[in-house]
């Protein structure tokens, strides 16, 4: 079952600085929303009110129609930074939020590792890890109990060109099959343009949307098309606009 | 202490590139840095000061009544392993002392992880300890005799006092010490409070945990002491007492020497559990 989730004039303040003001949206179930905007703008903070961890909001933020008033499994998060329980190996790690039976465990887990890579590191420790493939583990963790909503901070901010292209390719291919819901932070156009139905540019500020774009685009999507580079163009324009703005 | 750090910092991160799957050759480089970190430099102090001690002795520049030669000291340890008394008192004290330890040692795990867990017990109960935490135990040792007589109870107890604090602190630190972002982990799985307490608070405070241990076990061993020093009819400390009395400076060392080897034992112990069920930390300690 996927799950869309609504935000009404929600704005966050931490003591005298507003985070977040007048911010309303209304993400489809299934849609692919992807969040860009300078630093400090409220990206992560609006993604703390969707996951519930934090529920000091002014107006309202809904999941499937019900007010958020904590977090849920339902509700899949990848931090910012990766967050893996050092004591536990990289099996445990990616496990830690999967329900079922030890068969059931085991096929995912080979199924989750061969997704990210990491067969010959599943007994390693997070810090025997490198950033990125920490953030594989995180990403996996996430993935793992196929929540029907996915929310994702800057997750491949660690990685390289290569690997980052790679993970894109493997979410949304993930993202299709499921059929969830995703809100995804990042800082990268190309990124953003890869893989949402709706990228929304903000600006810092006070934190508000400047303005929402369709990528009207086909998946898988082709980074070297005409398209592809028109929207770059365009997002660019916004995204350098909102910096000054 | 710097360069060493940085080095050690260094070599992990090589290992890291390594990949955890290959394992390294071992080349006559590697070998010769091991020997450097594993050779028992620790020793060297110790046995010198025996050395000298000796030294000194034989050329008679330490008075012969004050002080012993190590052969006597030796001699007078081994004399009265071989009549037995040295077992029974050793085995009177290692029993005070463990039974003592786990009565004051799980006392402070209990009570600091429900100080360390609720605000409420905190507020509670926590200024108490603090007070009572400053409260030196050997001017607890009069009063204990008024209450409890000559027995093993006031021993007992004032070995379980001394040993409670360090781990009562180190568990409470512990568990407030914990990083706020883990335990927004276990919120986003939802998980129970018991598997927060066991999979994410417990894990991570264990390294301060058993880091109060081992302070609990060497204060927990100077409580044994000073509390068989104050009337006791067994123990090492009873039998150090007695050396005093017939003026056997030779055994009075001994017990003393006794004392510290086991202290140090039951340090090396700790340090091998530590590692053991901290291996999953990135410690610099491992590797020095
Ligand atoms: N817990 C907090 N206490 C005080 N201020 C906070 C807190 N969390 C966020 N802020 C403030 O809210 C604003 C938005 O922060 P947020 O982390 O959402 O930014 P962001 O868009 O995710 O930035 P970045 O791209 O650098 O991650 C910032 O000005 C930040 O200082
Ligand atoms: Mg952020």
């Amino acid at each position: 079952m996927t799950i869309g989730l609504s935000l009404y004039d929600v704005g966050r303040t931490f003591g005298t600085t507003i985070a977040v003001q007048d911010v309303s949206l209304d993400i489809q179930p299934g849609e692919f929303v992807v969040l860009i905007g300078p630093s400090g703008c409220g990206k992560s903070t609006i993604l703390r009110g969707l996951a519930g961890l934090d529920t000091e909001f002014d107006g309202r933020i809904t999941a499937g129609g019900q007010a958020i008033t904590g977090p849920s499994r339902e509700r899949g998060v990848v931090f910012q930074e990766h967050r893996l329980l050092p004591w536990y190996n990289v099996a445990k790690n990616m496990m830690f939020g999967f329900d079922g039976s030890q068969a059931e465990r085991k096929a995912r887990l080979t199924e989750m590792l061969s997704l990210m890579h990491l067969e010959k590191f599943v007994d390693s420790y997070p810090h025997q890890l490198s950033g990125g493939m920490a953030q594989r583990t995180a990403i996996a963790r996430a993935l793992a109990p196929l929540p029907d909503v996915l929310l994702m901070d800057e997750p491949f901010g660690a990685l390289d060109a290569f690997t980052r292209i790679e993970m894109q390719d493997a979410l949304i291919d993930v993202w299709q099959k499921q059929r969830t819901t995703a809100v995804l932070v990042t800082h990268d156009i190309d990124e953003a343009i890869v893989l949402a139905n709706r990228v929304v540019v903000m600006s810092a500020h006070p934190g508000t949307i400047k303005t929402v774009i369709d990528i009207d685009m086909e998946y898988p999507r082709n980074r070297t098309s005409e398209r592809f580079s028109e929207l770059r163009t365009l997002l660019l324009e916004q995204f350098l606009d909102s910096h000054h703005s | 202490m710097m360069t060493s750090t940085l080095t050690a910092a260094r070599r992990r991160a090589e290992r890291r590139a390594d990949g955890a799957s290959t394992s390294a050759p071992t080349t006559p480089d590697r070998s010769r840095r091991s020997f450097r970190r594993n050779a028992p430099l620790g020793w060297i102090l110790p046995v010198a000061i025996i050395v000298i001690w000796y030294i000194l002795y034989e050329t008679g520049v330490i008075n012969p009544t004050l002080f012993s030669s190590p052969v006597q000291v030796i001699e007078a340890l081994i004399e009265s392993m071989l009549t037995g008394a040295f077992w029974e008192n050793f085995l009177a004290s290692a029993t005070r002392w463990i039974v003592g330890f786990l009565i004051g040692a799980s006392l402070g795990l209990v009570l600091g992880s429900i100080t360390g867990l609720s605000r409420l017990s905190e507020r509670l109960l926590d200024t108490t300890f603090q007070m009572l935490r400053t409260v030196p135990f050997m001017g607890l040792v009069p009063l204990f005799v008024i209450w409890f007589g000559l027995g093993e109870m006031p021993k007992i107890i004032l070995i379980s006092f001394a040993a409670f604090f360090p781990v009562y602190l180190a568990t409470y630190a512990g568990i407030r010490d914990i990083d706020r972002k883990l335990i927004e982990v276990g919120r986003v799985y939802e998980l129970s409070t018991f598997r927060t307490v066991k999979d994410i608070v417990m894990p991570g405070a264990l390294p301060s945990i058993l880091q109060g241990i081992r302070l609990a076990l060497g204060v927990a061993w100077l409580a044994l002491v000073i509390a068989e020093l104050n009337g006791a009819n067994s123990g090492i400390g009873y039998w150090m007492q007695q050396g005093r009395e017939f003026v056997r400076v030779d055994i009075v060392i001994a017990a003393l020497l006794v004392f510290a080897v086991v202290g140090k034992l039951v340090d090396m112990f700790v340090r091998m559990l530590e590692q053991r069920l901290l291996g999953w930390r990135d410690n610099l300690a491992k590797e020095m």
